[in-house]
């Protein structure tokens, strides 16, 4: 023993020196032990280990199969209170267990809308979007449901953010989600080709909705920038926006530039009647009544319901992926 | 190479890069076969005597570390009674963890010694990681330890580096040769990975995202259950009857020795292994720490592994039997004054270690069961390798079944498979297709289209003829895993469908000339054989491929004979070279 203090003599000759124990302290091998645990608990987030930890003695068990909830976010399935219950459960167990919290959220935002508790689903999307704003379909969501609810003001002010989102970073954020998001999307067999098809389809309801929402606060001049805004983000339909462009510059009673946004909607489909006949109406306005004729056999069978602006948004529904 | 009864036909390389077939040591298996042994038999005889040439390395670095026999041989007992026994004998890690610790050691006594023998055995071990599976668990852990050795003996480091540069200077033909071996060792794994770019495979449980790299991996969470640290210290003394990759299980007596040294002084050697250890538990924890997202987001290869938690089994196990066994050897200074007491210890460790530990290998039979029921051997028996036409029965209840494009095709559902390594093609295939309707089109292993110029839907079964055993016009040459040989007497031209999956590395023959091969009915292979006698050859891959393969095995023996050669038969067993 003698041997293993040797080193430690001029401590006990110098006991009065701090700087001598402290020496002592910091060449034992306690010391580089405690100082190693000390370091892996600093540096790591020891609420994930709990986690695994959990996760490994199956106090969390995944859903079996993610088929029905996938088909029924594509509206192929009926909705099934009991089913999507448990998918409920299962998330908030996640939550719990903060387990991809902003994943977890919107996907019980999803679960909540479904079974029609929407204060809670907004509550989650806006909890999942304050995690992490640069997401889309959470914004697409609390969009969609002021919409449905007739809060047309506050569907602008989401849907105007939702377009504004960087699409990649959803896509990016949907494949690193891979305790969450993960199985659904392997269930659903979606790749990333298929991520990004449907942030383009929710990119064009998204200002779909905006410029309806626009028209049924009368701002026309937020509804002509959302559609041409639409245009620029090449959503898709182009020959719908141009109409809508149109239309609210009509309204605007700007018909030089409605006959524009009318011609270029035209010449994007030839089959829009209700663009043939605001055109007639613009040019009627404009006295340009030969023109206005010339218009006529192509809307003169449209009824008057036919004729009102209408927006192809009944069918919306949330979506995650 | 390529294995016909995997799925509906796949090459094999991607599992021969596991076990890394060119480690000459596999060709002992040849040698158990000429005994009247069945294969599993040897096998496991095989394996029991590679983990222990593993421990012998490791005992030998333990040695050669620590200069002193009894610390090394504690530091033995203590990794062969851990848990990590277990665990490994589960795993194909072990076919990297034995080359890995004789790396270790010939890295070592080469950096003391520089001597050629020494050099050898750290081509040759370094051939052999290389050869396995991915090396990235090596290259990983070599860095890890590389860096620790720069932080804690950097003048020794750049010191062992001017000797390297040295050697290599006067032994440049050597270390050129050498080099080129090393090379040769990385092509298969190239090759694999190059075909893995290429699209042609894919590994949909672990790849990242279909088209892309079939070997690129997610990034790992410890959600997806990645190795739970967390139960680390309620697994310290698990029931060692139920081991699971989440148990960390040493003997106390190694704990006993850790807690003993905590007063002791600290070495630079403790301050290596210390500062080893915690990097290799902030990394393989996942992103419990930042270090590894951060590597995996700037270092490529960590796109391309994934388990790191094995690292752990492979490295913090022998690493914490390292450093117990390091702080013996201060104990034992004052136990060495005399002898008697250094006995009665090593008794008393040996009685501590062991027998509480003794069902480790009570209970290795269980592990044995959980291998064989995940992984049975399948490459025995009649069924293996035998190709299975229908009789003319089956063949007319097949006609009565029409397939059509639209059961292959085009269809809104997606069946759920549980597909590991398959071929694109059959990938998609399978994925689309009723596993019902997929099982009765395999019935026919090789089907005739005699209406090829006017047929639009060649999967229309209408238009199909099985082949049947007792087939007039068709008859079977050969069959092997490689090759099929058919001899065929046609009145009119027809289209043949081999029922195995597309390839681009399959060639085709008619009459020993070759022909285009087509990817038919999605997946599989198909060539137009003309009217009258011909003789037909399915061939995987190029005479020249089996020769690399040749001379690969060729390149690894050589450098294992030259390796025994320096170690065994040289007079200038201890030449040394002049520092």
């Amino acid at each position: 023993m003698k041997q293993i203090f040797s080193k430690s003599n001029k401590f006990g000759n110098n006991k009065s020196s701090l700087k001598s124990v402290f020496e002592f302290i910091c060449t034992r091998n306690a010391f580089l032990f405690i100082s190693a645990f000390f370091l892996i608990w600093l540096v790591t987030d020891t609420g994930k280990l709990s986690v695994g930890e959990k996760i490994r003695l199956n106090k969390f068990n995944q859903p079996q199969e993610y088929i029905y909830f996938t088909r029924f976010l594509n509206g192929q399935e009926p909705f099934d209170e009991k089913r999507i219950k448990e998918y409920q459960y299962y998330y908030e167990q996640a939550l719990h267990l903060n387990i991809e919290k902003t994943a977890v959220k919107t996907l019980l935002g999803f679960c909540r809308y479904a079974l029609e508790d929407f204060n809670e689903s907004a509550r989650y999307f806006n909890e999942a979007l304050g995690a992490d704003s640069k997401l889309f379909w959470p914004f697409y969501n609390l969009g969609i449901m002021s919409y449905q609810v007739k809060k047309y003001d506050q569907a602008v002010k989401i849907l105007k953010e939702a377009v504004g989102r960087d699409p990649f970073d959803t896509v990016r954020f949907l494949e690193g989600s891979k305790t969450i998001y993960g199985p659904i999307l392997q269930s659903a067999r979606i790749n990333e080709n298929e991520l990004i098809q449907n942030l383009k389809i929710g990119y064009l309801n998204s200002y779909l909705i905006l410029t309806a929402s626009f028209y049924y606060l009368s701002d026309y001049k937020g509804m002509l920038e959302a559609s041409l805004n639409a245009v620029k983000a090449k959503v898709g339909e182009e020959a719908m926006f141009y109409f809508y462009a149109g239309a609210a510059s009509y309204f605007l009673k700007n018909y030089p530039e409605a006959e524009v946004y009318f011609s270029q909607s035209i010449q994007e489909d030839h089959s829009r009647k209700i663009s043939y006949y605001y055109l007639g109406l613009t040019y009627k306005a404009l006295d340009k009544i030969n023109l206005f004729n010339s218009t006529k056999p192509q809307w003169s069978d449209l009824n008057d319901s036919q004729k009102n602006i209408q927006f192809p948004i009944e069918k919306l529904f949330l979506k995650l992926y | 190479m390529w294995d016909p009864t995997r799925e509906t036909g796949i090459s094999n390389d991607f599992f021969l890069r596991r076990i890394g077939q060119f480690n000459p040591l596999y060709l002992t298996l040849i040698v158990f076969k000429l005994l009247p042994l069945t294969f599993i038999q040897s096998y496991l005889i095989f394996i029991g005597c590679y983990f222990m040439l593993g421990l012998l390395g490791y005992f030998l670095v333990l040695r050669s570390l620590l200069n002193d026999f009894v610390p090394a041989f504690c530091g033995f007992v203590l990794l062969l009674f851990s848990c990590f026994t277990a665990i490994l004998f589960k795993s194909f890690l072990i076919f990297l963890f034995t080359p890995m610790i004789w790396f270790a050691f010939f890295l070592i006594q080469f950096s003391r010694y520089l001597e050629k023998k020494y050099f050898a055995g750290l081509v040759f071990t370094l051939m052999v990681i290389l050869n396995t599976y991915l090396p990235f668990y090596f290259l990983t852990i070599f860095l890890i330890f590389l860096m620790s050795s720069f932080v804690i003996f950097p003048k020794e480091m750049l010191f062992i580096g001017g000797n390297l540069l040295d050697f290599a200077k006067r032994n440049k033909y050597l270390f050129i040769v050498c080099l080129g071996a090393v090379v040769v060792s990385l092509l298969p794994g190239l090759s694999l990975f190059n075909a893995m770019v290429n699209g042609d495979y894919v590994l949909p449980v672990r790849q990242m995202n279909e088209g892309k790299n079939a070997l690129s991996v997610a990034e790992q969470t410890l959600a997806l259950g990645g190795m739970v640290t967390g139960s680390f210290w309620r697994t310290i003394f698990p029931d060692q009857a139920v081991f699971t990759l989440g148990s960390f299980y040493m003997p106390f007596t190694g704990f006993l020795l850790m807690c003993c040294s905590v007063v002791l002084r600290v070495s630079r050697l403790t301050m290596f292994l210390t500062l080893s250890a915690v990097i290799f538990i902030l990394l393989t924890v996942y992103d419990a720490s930042p270090v590894y997202p951060f590597l995996y987001k700037h270092i490529f290869y960590f796109k391309y592994f994934r388990n790191l938690q094995f690292i752990l089994w492979i490295v913090l196990f022998p690493l914490l039997a390292l450093i117990c066994a390091q702080q013996l050897t201060c104990c034992l200074n004052f136990l060495k004054e005399k002898k008697s007491r250094c006995y009665i210890f090593l008794a008393v460790f040996m009685i501590l270690t062991v027998l509480p530990s003794i069902n480790i290998f009570r209970n290795a039979e269980k592990y044995a069961d959980v291998s064989r029921r995940l992984y049975p051997y399948r490459y025995v028996g009649p069924e293996y390798l035998v190709f299975k036409l229908p009789d003319p029965e089956t063949a007319l209840r097949y006609k009565g079944e029409v397939f059509t494009d639209a059961d292959f095709i085009g269809q809104d559902v997606h069946y759920p498979v549980v597909v590991y390594l398959n071929t694109k093609y059959t990938y998609q295939l399978i994925k689309n297709i009723n596993p019902q309707i997929l099982d009765k089109y395999l019935v026919g292993k090789l089907i005739l289209y005699e209406k090829t110029d006017e047929m639009n839907n060649p999967i229309d079964s209408s238009f199909a003829r099985l082949i049947t055993k007792e087939d007039p016009q068709v008859k079977l040459t050969a069959f092997d895993a490689n090759t099929l040989k058919l001899k065929t007497d046609f009145s009119s031209n027809q289209f043949l469908v081999y029922n195995d999956s597309y390839d681009a590395q399959w060639r085709a023959f008619v009459d020993n000339k070759q022909v285009p091969l087509f990817r038919s009915n999605i997946a599989f292979k198909g060539i137009h054989i003309p009217a009258g006698q011909h003789e037909i050859v399915f061939q995987y891959r190029r005479p020249i491929d089996y020769l690399n393969v040749y001379l690969i095995h060729a390149v690894f023996i050589g450098m294992f004979l030259y390796l025994m050669r320096l170690w065994f038969f040289r007079n200038c067993l201890h030449e040394k070279a002049n520092l």
